[in-house]
């Protein structure tokens, strides 16, 4: 063990990315580096308590796997692929629709008027959606940050499931992100010997604002989950499956997440903080993650 | 001792990018041998090949036999101001030992990440399997299967990332004839975790990817692992690769599995080198029968592009 260990350290110690930068040794906690760096990090993530993933008192414990590409090319090219997407089929669809309806004589007579982008707009939109992703590309700022849990396979929580987000921005001192993600997870839990399926499905956009301070980043982000219109009253409460096998709850919010973070011995990130479903009434979750930075 | 040496090797990672080592920190000619200095820890080729070692430091005593060949070795120091930087910079390029007899190429790149030596592939290839005998849409049984693939696969590793890896993006796509018919396409990012050496014998890089495609029974998002080794310098490098597809990240209830192990072989100084490959394929439904299912074995033949 303590020759795992030894190896460990040495590696971390002569891997030499701190002889990259000509701006002077770099510090033991890097803030800086958490905010700015370039890297792919592998690591793995424990949340527990109230957290998005829970719901009617029950607070799954979730764990998995983390995998982050911050400040490189993931989340840039997804986002790119998505607004060219989406500006093909706005140029090719129709730029308004308008119907209206008259009676003539012994009929009722309804006109439909479908106008087309010109080959001008078009052109203008093209432009502006190129415009578009050069921007995302020269972007200071982007992240693709993906949570798997298993309550199978990775430690001991009763998550399963996926938590993915693609962000990118802008920012000096302030860095401000936004972008998409999507997520479903379904945690398994106990309820005074009942077993309680709790699930919790993401489409959104995720919003963060974060700096580096010192040896730590500090980040506050809010995800903006469209899904959580389309669940119903009933949906949100503990209640019995059709089979009448298992209970059920799904979990709804937009939640908040407050996290500090730092690169240690100038590799390893390690962040922790705190996640809340609502800010009128928190009811605190935590999660704590580290990683290897690449 | 051992440790000290694998961190030595592992140091290897820092480096940004290309063969030789940009570092000449060497301030007295060549004084004392290289390996008893710890600060830089420079030099991985140094470790990998003992033998050379030997004759590197010349210059110690053995002064009068390399007369002619090497430059001013700080001897006639009198004016030791101006003199004293021209020396030092030829001194070690003689005596760093050198891993590869071969002069060295624009063969290797960090960039590259198919195999070591490589950015992209095209290549054919047979499957032969198993897959559900489907009559009427009703699957009965399975049956034997063969499939035929033509593909293309790209990596490239331009973006050095701020702890001393390369990442980038890869890209692959085919066809693949016979039942069940397929295409597929996936674009992801590609990832070094760990490399080690330069293109020499024994130079290896682990990394992967991870990303997303669809193909004609599902859109998924895969993650990938490669780890490649190079067997004779700027010649013949293996690599084995494994992707696979969870049936959680798949938008049907699809599990996927993708097993090669290739070797490259490069017959001269061209830049082309030919593949050839072993393959496993397996694509099953978690809920089903269905007739995109496969799981078979085979191999390929493939030839470096770009």
């Amino acid at each position: 063990m303590n020759q795992k260990l030894l190896i460990l350290f040495m590696v971390l110690a002569t891997s030499g990315p701190a002889r990259a930068d000509d701006d002077g040794p770099r510090p033991f906690l890097d803030g800086r580096a958490a905010q700015h760096a370039m890297g792919i990090e592998v690591g793995g993530i424990a949340e527990g308590g109230a957290t998005e993933y829970a719901a009617g008192g029950l607070m799954p414990r979730a764990q998995g796997l983390v995998l982050r590409d911050r400040n490189g090319i993931t989340a840039r090219y997804v986002i790119g692929l998505v607004i060219a997407v989406a500006s093909a089929i706005a140029q090719s669809g129709p730029k308004s629709v308008e119907s209206k309806s008259y009676v003539q004589g012994d009929y009722l007579v309804t006109e439909t008027t479908t106008t087309y982008y010109s080959e001008a707009e078009k052109a203008q939109m093209r432009a502006a959606t190129s415009n578009t992703i050069d921007g995302l590309f020269s972007a200071p700022y982007s992240d693709m940050e993906l949570h798997v849990f298993s309550r199978d396979a990775l430690g001991m929580g009763n998550a399963s499931g996926y938590h993915l987000n693609f962000l990118c921005g802008y920012g000096e001192t302030l860095a401000l992100e936004t972008g998409f993600g999507f997520g479903n997870v379904d945690s398994l839990v106990d309820d005074a010997g009942m077993p309680a399926h709790v699930r919790w499905k993401y489409v959104g956009m995720p919003f963060r604002a974060s700096l580096a301070a010192g040896p730590f980043r500090i980040a506050l982000a809010y995800e903006w989950n469209w899904l959580k219109y389309n669940v119903t009253k009933d949906e949100r409460k503990v209640h019995m499956n059709s089979d009448g096998t298992a209970e059920e709850v799904t979990a709804v919010s937009h939640p908040w997440h407050l996290d500090v973070s730092t690169i240690l011995a100038h590799r390893i990130l390690v962040s922790g903080g705190v996640t809340t479903q609502q800010i009128q009434k928190p009811a605190l979750g935590y999660f704590v993650s580290a990683g290897v930075m690449f | 001792m051992k440790y000290a040496l694998l961190s030595l090797l592992l140091a290897g990672v820092a480096y940004a990018d290309e063969p030789a080592p940009t570092q000449p920190p060497v301030e007295q000619p060549a004084a004392a041998p290289p390996l008893a200095e710890p600060p830089p820890p420079a030099r991985p080729p140094v470790v990998v090949e003992p033998p050379p070692a030997a004759p590197a430091p010349p210059p110690a005593a053995p002064a009068p036999p390399p007369a002619a060949p090497a430059p001013p070795p700080a001897a006639p120091a009198p004016p030791p101001a101006a003199p004293a930087p021209p020396p030092a910079a030829p001194a070690p390029v003689a005596a760093t030992p050198h891993v590869d007899s071969t002069p060295p190429d624009d063969y290797y790149s960090r960039t590259r990440g198919v195999g070591i030596f490589h950015n992209a592939r095209l290549y054919v290839d047979i499957l032969r399997g198993m897959a559900p005998n489907i009559m009427d849409g009703v699957a009965s049984g399975m049956k034997d299967s063969t499939l035929y693939g033509l593909g293309f696969d790209g990596v490239y590793l331009g973006l050095p990332s701020s702890f001393g890896n390369f990442h980038g993006i890869e890209f692959s796509g085919g066809v693949r004839a016979g039942e069940p018919y397929d295409l597929w396409l996936t674009v992801g990012t590609a990832v070094t975790l760990l490399n080690i050496g330069h293109g020499s014998a024994g130079s290896i890089r682990i990394g992967g990817g991870f990303g997303f495609g669809f193909d004609l029974a599902h859109g998924f998002g895969y993650v990938r692992g490669r780890a490649a080794v190079v067997i004779v310098p700027r010649t013949l490098d293996i690599e084995g690769s494994i992707s696979w597809s969870p049936t959680e990240a798949s938008t049907g209830n699809y599990e996927e599995r993708d097993m090669r192990v290739s070797a490259w072989y490069r017959p001269g100084k061209s830049m082309r080198a030919y593949e050839l490959y072993v393959h496993a394929f397996r694509r099953v439904d978690d809920t089903k029968e269905d007739e995109y299912e496969f799981d078979g074995i085979g191999g390929g033949i493939g030839t470096t592009l770009f």
